[in-house]
C-alpha cells in the first residue's frame, strides 16, 4: 500500500498542514491526497 | 472540458500511463504537468509529464545534499518558478544566473515554495518512489502572455543563492488576470 507523507493545503479551508502521514491508495489520478486540517476535521 | 493541446513531439518524448507511472530506469528524473485555470469549467491541460533537463549544478547540488557534504543543508528543491522567454531552452549547462535573467518576477507568477511537496514510497510491486511537487498560480496584476517554462529551484529568486536544478518547457500559454496556472512537478527516484 502506498505509502505519503509532506505537506500540503487543507482540502477545505487551504491552511497548511505542515505534515502529515497518509497510507493508501489515491483514485481519479490523484497525486497528493486530500486531506482536511486538525480544526477542519473537528467541523465535519 | 478537458482538452489536450500538447505538441506531438512532446508526446512522443514521454511515456505515459494510467497512473503517470514512469517505467524507464532512469535516475531522479523530473516530469512535468502544466494545468491552466484548473477545476474551473474553462480548465485546459497545458502538457502532461514533460521529461525535464536536470542541470549539471542541480546534479552536483543533490548528490551533496544526499551523499557526500550533507552538512550544509539548503532545503529541498521545491521552489517553482516560471518563464515566458521564448528563447530560453533548458540545457545542462544552465544555472540559476542563466535562468534568472529570463524568469518572470511579478504578475503573480514570481518563484514560490510550494503548496504541496508530498513524497510517496510507491508500492512493493515496483518500487517507484517519486515526490510531487505542486504550485498553483495566480496571474494577478497584469495579463502575461507565452508562458513557456518551468523550472524547479531550492530557493527564493531574492535569496541569490539558490540552484537551479530541473527545468522544462511546455506548450506557450497566455494568462488573463485571475487565470490560474497549476503547475506539478512529479520527480522520480528508484
Amino acid at each position: 500500500m502506498a505509502k505519503f507523507h509532506g505537506d500540503t493545503l487543507c482540502v477545505i479551508c487551504g491552511t497548511k498542514i505542515e505534515h502529515f502521514e497518509w497510507e493508501g491508495e489515491l483514485k481519479n489520478g490523484r497525486l497528493i491526497p486530500a486531506i482536511p486540517c486538525e480544526e477542519c476535521k473537528k467541523t465535519l | 472540458m478537458i482538452t489536450e493541446n500538447t505538441t506531438r513531439d512532446e508526446q512522443l518524448n514521454t511515456k505515459l500511463s494510467k497512473n503517470s507511472t514512469i517505467k524507464e530506469s532512469q535516475f531522479g528524473s523530473g516530469y512535468l504537468t502544466v494545468i491552466k485555470n484548473a477545476g474551473k469549467s474553462n480548465e485546459e491541460v497545458i502538457c502532461k509529464d514533460v521529461h525535464n533537463v536536470l542541470t549539471a549544478e542541480g546534479t552536483a547540488w543533490v548528490h551533496d545534499q544526499c551523499y557526500i557534504d550533507n552538512s550544509g543543508q539548503t532545503g529541498g528543491a521545491r521552489y517553482i518558478g516560471l518563464s515566458n522567454d521564448g528563447s530560453f531552452t533548458p540545457d545542462r549547462d544552465d544555472d540559476r544566473a542563466s535562468w534568472e535573467a529570463v524568469e518572470e518576477n511579478s504578475n503573480g507568477l514570481v518563484r514560490a515554495n510550494a503548496d504541496s511537496a508530498v513524497f510517496n514510497a510507491g508500492v512493493s510491486s515496483t518500487y517507484i518512489a517519486t515526490s510531487t511537487i505542486v504550485k498553483t498560480f495566480t496571474c494577478d496584476t497584469g495579463a502575461v502572455a507565452g508562458i513557456r517554462v518551468s523550472s524547479l529551484l531550492n530557493n527564493t529568486r531574492a535569496s541569490g543563492t539558490s540552484i537551479l536544478v530541473h527545468s522544462a518547457t511546455f506548450t506557450s500559454v497566455d494568462l488573463e488576470v485571475d487565470d490560474t496556472l497549476q503547475v506539478t512537478w512529479v520527480i522520480t527516484l528508484y
